[in-house]
């Protein structure tokens, strides 16, 4: 299964990134795109991701920053995890957010008086654990 | 003073919660009375003992009576808090599997576990308060 997560700082990144590598206790992995600088390479990473099928092996993608990453991924079956609260410029230009099948989130176990459609970070990996299995047998 | 008589209830319906998932397993309400409890209650040592009858007040049956009748609305609801507690167990699923896990494996995300299982506590709660257990 492949998540995509957008954070908005590097410590929100890590925050729901350990909860789910808690979870999937070596079964995770992260791809940081954000050091490769040219797209082509970047999108050779991203079809290298193995166990695409799986709910057990988790991979995280953060931060992918042109649209033509975000829809391959999209291809894949990723759910993208948008961080709820000010968005980048980034959104303004190659991100879209798909108001149907993205989700957002808050980097936090716990958080009162958030709106109906945010979830937290437990409830945002069965959220995509939910979707993950659904893509697959629309996929069958 | 209110959030902590609310702390004391929840608690004290978790406890039922418990002892209505070990009645349903075994299908017995613990009626042990102490003699000085017999005494008390002004019952005659001159019954013929050993003859038992079945248990119609106890806050058990007050649980699966409100359970039933939430059933006819909220059938997934009650199937959630049977899981829950452990009146009802899923087949290859570990008694101790998270939240998340049984969430899982009965189809569901976590927040629609935790919606459904807080409405069918919400309707026992409710339904105990009015029985006079809560």
């Amino acid at each position: 299964m492949i998540i995509v997560l957008y954070a908005n700082t590097g410590e929100s990144l890590k925050k729901a990134f350990s909860y789910i590598e808690h979870q999937h206790a070596g079964l995770s992995d992260h791809v940081n795109l954000s050091r490769i600088g040219d797209i082509e390479l970047r999108i050779a990473q991203l079809n290298q991701i193995p166990d695409r099928k799986t709910e057990r092996r988790v991979t995280v993608v953060s931060n992918p920053q042109t649209g033509r990453e975000l829809a391959l991924l999209r291809g894949m079956g990723a759910v993208v995890c948008h961080q709820y609260g000010a968005l980048s410029p980034l959104y303004t230009t190659e991100i879209k957010i798909s108001p149907l099948h993205d989700l957002h989130y808050v980097p936090h176990l716990t958080f009162s008086g958030l709106p109906g459609h945010v979830f937290t970070v437990d409830e945002l990996l069965s959220e995509c654990k939910v979707k993950h299995r659904k893509f697959r047998q629309r996929a069958k | 003073m209110s959030s902590l008589r609310h702390s004391h209830n929840k608690a004290r319906l978790e406890r039922y919660f418990e002892q209505w998932a070990r009645w349903v397993h075994t299908g017995q309400v613990t009626t042990a009375k102490s003699i000085l409890q017999m005494i008390m209650d002004g019952d005659s040592f001159d019954r013929s003992g050993g003859g038992c009858s079945p248990i119609v007040e106890c806050v058990e049956l007050n649980i699966e009576s409100a359970l039933m009748r939430f059933m006819v609305t909220n059938k997934q609801a009650v199937t959630v808090c049977r899981v829950e507690y452990g009146a009802l167990f899923l087949p290859n699923l570990p008694i101790d599997a998270n939240r998340e896990t049984r969430a899982l494996r009965m189809g569901m995300s976590l927040r629609t576990y935790n919606r459904r299982l807080q409405d069918a506590r919400v309707c026992v709660e409710s339904s105990l308060i009015k029985t006079g257990d809560l």
